[in-house]
């Protein structure tokens, strides 16, 4: 029988997968500074298929503190919004993942996940920092984070398929 | 890299706790020339920790977060651009969003610092995120754009099984947050300097 995987050892792992996507990440353009396309978060599409509820969410905890820390900024309104947006959409992620995939794929899943938390953080955005006219960006910031929710879900049903190293932890867990 | 003179003087906890106690005090006075003023020390500060200013960002920051602010005029009209109304309430108030956003990210950057222990499991934890982060990064040569998905997958399996299966070797090192450590196989590679140049 093969040998059983420590489901904390494997969130730290994704964590730091999480933390290596998003130095990537910082390789990639940027039209306006602060807009991300959110690579950082393919190990939670990945968590989704792997881990219990719980360890998500300590997935999201230590992804963003890692951010935080890395940034410099855990101690920032940046590190609330991160949070805010990132439990939002992960708990979403978690909840729609639930729905059989026949009616909604991890692509759906990615695209909602990353909507319910660009909404949260627009709300926050208008309440503590823009004002009601930051509405105006509201259609620009959901389109691009529904475009790069869209890639990110595309390119972690392709990886899933065709993954050992998923396949390999499948059942050990 | 440049000198991070507050190190000399302060330990990371203390350096932490000193941000803490700074963000408070700027917190507490809502005056605008205050807030202006201890924004203006807290880039004093940062540059002082020989971390890379990031002029453009904060600029455009502040810049939209007061011109996001004016769209919703109120208060006396200051003057007139076109259909826009430049209202004192509304500057005022943008004015003192920007710069108290600013403020904060300003002494976060200064505040945290490796070497910072954060205490308990999460400490731990975070700890090993670090850990995992660097191997992987340590690889990151290994990935090529038309095989991502091959060549991930392959960094995963390898980092994940030569490294995953006997963590307690690993642990007790772990406490102390070193996010700047160099990779153990790659002496120029540090992940901190490589953000804060890719930030620009």
């Amino acid at each position: 029988m093969a040998k059983l995987i420590n489901k904390i050892e494997l969130t730290s792992f994704l964590g730091g997968l999480c933390l290596f996507l998003s130095a990537i990440e910082y390789l990639f353009p940027r039209p306006v500074p602060f807009m991300r396309l959110g690579i950082a978060n393919l190990p939670i599409l990945f968590a989704l298929k792997l881990l219990p509820f719980p360890y998500i969410m300590l997935l999201v905890l230590l992804k963003i503190t890692g951010q935080g820390l890395i940034s410099g900024t855990l101690a920032s309104y940046v590190f609330l919004f991160s949070a805010a947006g990132s439990f939002t959409s992960a708990m979403v992620m978690y909840s729609v993942h639930k729905i059989p995939s026949k009616w909604v794929s991890l692509i759906g899943v990615s695209i909602l996940g990353a909507l319910a938390g660009n909404i949260v953080q627009l709300i926050l955005s208008v309440k503590f920092i823009f004002g009601e006219s930051a509405w105006v960006i509201a259609p620009l910031f959901l389109a691009i984070g529904t475009i790069s929710s869209f890639l990110i879900g595309l390119f972690a049903v392709k990886f899933i398929k065709r993954s050992q190293w998923i396949f390999s932890l499948e059942g050990r867990l | 890299m440049k000198t991070d003179y507050l190190s000399r003087i302060l330990t990371p906890g203390r350096r932490f706790f000193t941000g803490m106690m700074l963000m408070l005090l700027f917190l507490f006075f809502e005056s605008l020339i205050f807030r202006a003023s201890m924004t203006a020390f807290f880039l004093f500060l940062v540059l002082l920790a020989g971390k890379k200013v990031l002029w453009k960002n904060y600029i455009l920051l502040i810049f939209f977060i007061t011109f996001f602010n004016l769209l919703t005029p109120w208060g006396q009209v200051l003057y007139s651009l076109g259909p826009l109304d430049i209202t004192k309430g509304a500057l005022l108030s943008g004015l003192q969003k920007g710069i108290t956003f600013t403020g904060l990210i300003l002494i976060s950057l200064t505040s945290i610092k490796k070497g910072l222990i954060i205490p308990g499991k999460l400490g731990g934890l975070i700890g090993r995120v670090f850990y995992y982060f660097e191997r992987i990064f340590e690889q990151k040569h290994r990935l090529k754009r038309h095989d991502l998905i091959g060549t991930l997958d392959s960094i995963l399996m390898d980092t994940f099984y030569s490294e995953g299966q006997n963590p307690q070797e690993l642990a007790s090192e772990m406490k102390t947050v070193d996010f700047s450590r160099p990779a153990a196989s790659s002496p120029n590679t540090n992940t901190q300097d490589f953000y804060e140049s890719e930030q620009d």
